[in-house]
């Protein structure tokens, strides 16, 4: 575990520990954290026990934060090309995330014909990775909403695909391969906020790409499967990448500038590159 | 061979042992889920996926989500509701500053809302309070908008 993230869970287990239990409402809010100053907090009160699983947020909850801030031309972003035969698991893994992710932003841009697509891949990434019949009647469901443009349907059934999918994983003892769905999804998700933050920046939309955490967590989980993968050079540089979103991500103090986003954009572009075609 | 009888019974109890486990963790997930219907019937998303695990009566978990700025978040924490359990939960941002803005509870259950100010990670601290020493099954789920 990060040292960084003992202190803040230390913060927030003496945080909770102060803070009186009836509910007060946001706008009586309260430093509950001792803090020591510089950052520094008593370790020594830290009472709480962290869960270190983690949930990757779906593209679409950024996205619908974004649509709060403008209106963006997610037609434009969707990009759902001929998917590559890959053997090894962990590219099948990290291309079955993107191409969930793909769904997320042809919802979002409400075409049917992507959305049957991706249906269609995600059912035969599923199978290389012996799930099929898991996530059959999921694709099923997406085909069917996409043609009754039940949009939220859609996006429900696109969650439960890659959460089956990861639970599937997880009962195989092979949770390191669902992180993988995991970072594929998320990469494509940076890959298209940031272009479409890019085309219309603001300081608000950038501050969308705030997400050191999670790439940090992304970073170490592809660190600790180097070891034992058949192509640890893709891993090395996806894990490499995702280092270098989360200097970019805390080098502004959580104030992205446009050069800082057009980067971003150009990093997950590459990594998307490697993840949706061999070489 | 006086083992064996032994060793059969200790499986047998295994056996029956973990389907029970996970039954319980499963029915944390239930109550979390039938309380939770009531902001999905208001235009919220469920998330699939969720945290569940068990703790020690009085002991507090912490988990760390990430969330976006202007997101409408609810959590909710369940439990196996058939004991008499006290469920404490709370939201934190990045800098422990706590930004709970309402809780609802019930029989098995807990939920906080929180409407993110920042885009970061986020904090839910929960405590749940039973028997002395008990284990006990929960479930953590979440809904936007």
């Amino acid at each position: 575990m990060r040292l960084s993230f003992v202190f803040a869970s230390a913060a927030f287990a003496c945080a909770a520990l102060f803070s009186a239990l009836p509910s007060r409402a946001a706008d009586d809010k309260e430093k509950v954290v001792p803090d020591k100053g510089a950052g520094e907090l008593d370790l020594t009160q830290f009472p709480g026990q962290v869960v270190e699983e983690v949930i990757v947020p779906v593209p679409s909850e950024v996205f619908s934060a974004l649509d709060r801030l403008g209106n963006p031309d997610w037609k434009a972003q969707v990009k759902h090309g001929d998917r590559p035969a890959f053997t090894d698991r962990t590219d099948v893994a990290l291309l079955l995330g993107a191409t969930v992710a793909d769904g997320f932003i042809a919802v979002q841009a409400e075409d049917k014909k992507t959305v049957e697509n991706v249906g269609r891949d995600v059912l035969a990434l599923a199978t290389a990775l012996g799930v099929r019949e898991d996530v059959l009647k999921h694709c099923q469901a997406i085909d069917d909403a996409a043609n009754g443009a039940k949009w939220d349907t859609v996006r429900t059934e696109l969650d439960a695909t890659q959460a089956t999918v990861k639970a599937k994983m997880d009962s195989l003892r092979d949770g390191a391969l669902a992180e993988c769905v995991s970072v594929g999804g998320w990469l494509r998700g940076t890959e298209v906020i940031t272009s479409v933050i890019g085309k219309a920046f603001s300081k608000d939309r950038a501050e969308l790409l705030y997400q050191p955490d999670l790439a940090d967590y992304f970073n170490d989980a592809l660190e600790e499967m180097l070891t034992k993968s058949k192509n640890p050079a893709k891993l090395k540089s996806i894990a490499d990448g995702l280092a270098r979103l989360r200097e970019i991500m805390q080098s502004g103090d959580e104030n992205l500038t446009l050069d800082s986003v057009n980067e971003m954009h150009r990093i997950s572009t590459e990594l998307m590159k490697s993840i949706t075609t061999k070489g | 061979m006086r083992l064996l009888p032994k060793l059969i019974l200790l499986l047998l109890t295994l056996a029956c042992a973990v389907p029970s486990a996970r039954a319980v963790v499963d029915d944390a997930y239930s109550t979390a889920l039938e309380a939770a219907i009531e902001t999905v019937k208001k235009g919220f998303k469920l998330r699939q996926e969720y945290w569940k695990g068990t703790v020690t009566s009085g002991t507090q978990k912490i988990v760390k989500h990430q969330v976006f700025k202007g997101s409408d978040v609810w959590f909710w924490l369940g439990t196996s509701s058939e004991s008499d359990l006290k469920l404490e939960i709370e939201a934190f941002d990045a800098k422990g500053n706590k930004i709970t803005l309402e809780k609802k509870s019930g029989k098995g259950w807990a939920a906080v809302h929180l409407k993110p100010e920042k885009t970061g990670s986020c904090v839910i601290t929960f405590k749940i309070t039973g028997k002395d020493k008990e284990e006990i099954p929960w479930a953590l789920v979440y809904c936007w908008k």
